[in-house]
């Protein structure tokens, strides 16, 4: 389990104090698929790095199970946007980065390796470097490797933003084909109602900054879910309670 | 009448990269020679390329021209890999450590604008004129661009990359070897092509400063017995060494940097 206690981040650009985060609680339990849903600038990702112990908070305190989180760890995987794959390494050295770094043998690290590039549809790839690879197929070798390391908590970073809305959504159905096979905890960052509701068990909406919580919603549609659920009535109306929620935002 | 299919020969001949490059060398050597031949000047101040070949082929022939290359290759070698190796330690440190760069970076910054030729006369007072003084003014060339873009390297590694490192259980020395290293490479390779040049540059001005063999002595010695023939064999030895290692370090590139694509810091 994750808490968040009253977490607040403000940092100085140009001698100005700006406050990123204010007073943000929440928790998460294990296997939960938590979004966070928020418009551009307020500060969702700045609350996916301080959960990754990436960054320090100005006050407040995010605990892993019960542990204070002080900086990186391997409990936590990350998957950002970009600037994801080290580029230096190809994509089967890139997923077998973590088991090699907590010491798998080789043999086992190959097992691991050829399992994910089975999983991701990658097969005839593993020798080649991520910039000979498109977007989409970088973003499916970031999330094998933060799976293969088998983290307890999955943190992913508007990981689908950068791709276009065909190959978004065969990644959004990849994701929970793995995650409905390997139950993490996810923390998801996103601009996109969509795929918040696609995805999520729970989401949370937050004000733009500084970053407040401004709205929790459950999201109880059956899973597995395929995009046919966009146009489920349940569906329609949660995307109506939740849009009005984002735009008290805009109005106020 | 030239018929067709000699003519598109003709036509991808003057395509070719190799033939293109070296058609200019050609028509300088042979407008060179045809000049040098009509003794419109005193030939003996500017020799022309039968003279210089001749000249070369003496050298060849006793050994005192292989003999020169060992020297300076020796030199040359050794001043580079010590001011590469000086070079990559601290701009790892200055990158990486900002104390460091606060420090040690402006010292060494101010030491960057010394040139390795006003060092000279002093290293000799330290090292006499035997091989370490070539070796350390060499090695001065080399360790400042080395230095200056490793330390970018290292200093500019995304921070993403090492928080992904980090959550994937990297810590301590991993950290450098697996992520700030190998991001820096490319940059690193930039300052080492440069460096390449410096030390050549260093390595000519010790020489002539004094020494008891190497390209560099030759022409200042060759200059003391009048021998332009001689001065010029070295300048272009000298010229085509440049050549020959900075070719060798970019084919080099391909293989320390299969992953790379940028064009910025390596341009062909």
């Amino acid at each position: 389990m994750i808490t968040v206690e009253n977490i607040s981040v403000a940092y100085r650009q140009r001698g100005q104090s700006v406050v990123a985060l204010e007073n943000l609680s929440f928790t998460v339990a294990d296997e939960e698929f938590l979004c966070i849903l928020g418009p551009s600038g307020c500060g969702k990702s700045t609350a996916l790095h301080v959960i990754g112990g990436f960054i320090p908070l100005t006050t407040g305190v995010v605990r892993h199970n019960g542990q204070m989180v002080r900086g990186p760890g391997k409990e936590r995987g990350v998957v950002f946007q970009q600037h994801n794959l080290f580029p230096w390494k190809t994509v089967e050295e890139n997923i077998g980065f973590g088991p090699r770094m907590r010491g798998e043998t080789k043999q086992r690290r190959k097992e691991i390796v050829s399992d994910y590039i089975k999983i991701i549809g990658l097969m005839g790839f593993e020798r080649s470097y991520p910039e000979e690879l498109s977007v989409g197929m970088k973003q499916r070798v970031a999330l094998a490797r933060a799976f293969a390391n088998d983290p307890e908590v999955l943190l992913m970073d508007e990981p689908f933003a950068s791709l276009d809305s065909q190959t978004a959504l065969t990644m959004r159905q990849l994701l929970l084909k793995i995650w409905s096979q390997r139950r993490k905890m996810v923390i998801f960052v996103t601009h996109d109602i969509d795929e918040a509701i696609l995805l999520a068990d729970r989401v949370l909406v937050l004000s733009s900054r500084p970053g407040k919580l401004k709205g929790e919603f459950r999201i109880q549609l059956p899973r597995p879910r395929t995009s046919e659920c966009l146009v489920t009535p349940h569906y329609v109306d949660l995307k109506k309670t939740i849009l009005s929620s984002c735009h008290s935002e805009v109005m106020g | 009448m030239i018929n067709e299919s000699f003519k598109r020969r003709l036509f991808w001949i003057g395509q070719s990269k190799i033939v293109r490059g070296t058609s200019a060398f050609v028509a300088v050597i042979v407008l060179w020679e045809f000049l040098s031949s009509l003794r419109l000047y005193n030939t003996l101040l500017f020799p022309g390329p039968r003279r210089i070949a001749m000249a070369f082929s003496d050298m060849f022939v006793s050994g005192e021209w292989f003999g020169d290359l060992r020297d300076s290759g020796v030199r040359y070698s050794l001043g580079f890999v010590l001011g590469s190796v000086i070079g990559v330690g601290l701009g790892t440190l200055t990158g990486r450590i900002p104390v460091l760069r606060d420090t040690l970076g402006v010292l060494l910054n101010y030491m960057r604008s010394t040139p390795s030729v006003a060092l000279i006369p002093l290293v000799i007072v330290w090292f006499g004129i035997g091989e370490e003084a070539k070796v350390f003014v060499v090695a001065w060339g080399v360790t400042f661009p080395v230095w200056v873009n490793t330390h970018s390297g290292i200093a500019e590694v995304e921070k993403e990359y090492v928080w992904a490192a980090r959550s994937l259980g990297a810590e301590g020395s991993d950290l450098y070897w697996e992520v700030y290293l190998p991001r820096a490479v490319p940059f690193v390779i930039a300052g080492t092509r440069i460096a390449i040049a410096t030390g050549f540059f260093s390595l000519a001005a010790a020489e002539m400063a004094g020494a008891f063999g190497g390209v560099a002595f030759r022409i200042f010695h060759s200059h003391q017995m009048f021998r332009t023939d001689k001065m010029m064999v070295g300048i272009l030895t000298i010229g085509a060494l440049g050549v020959l290692c900075d070719r060798l370090f970019v084919s080099l590139t391909g293989w320390l940097l299969p992953w790379w694509r940028g064009e910025s810091q390596l341009d062909k």
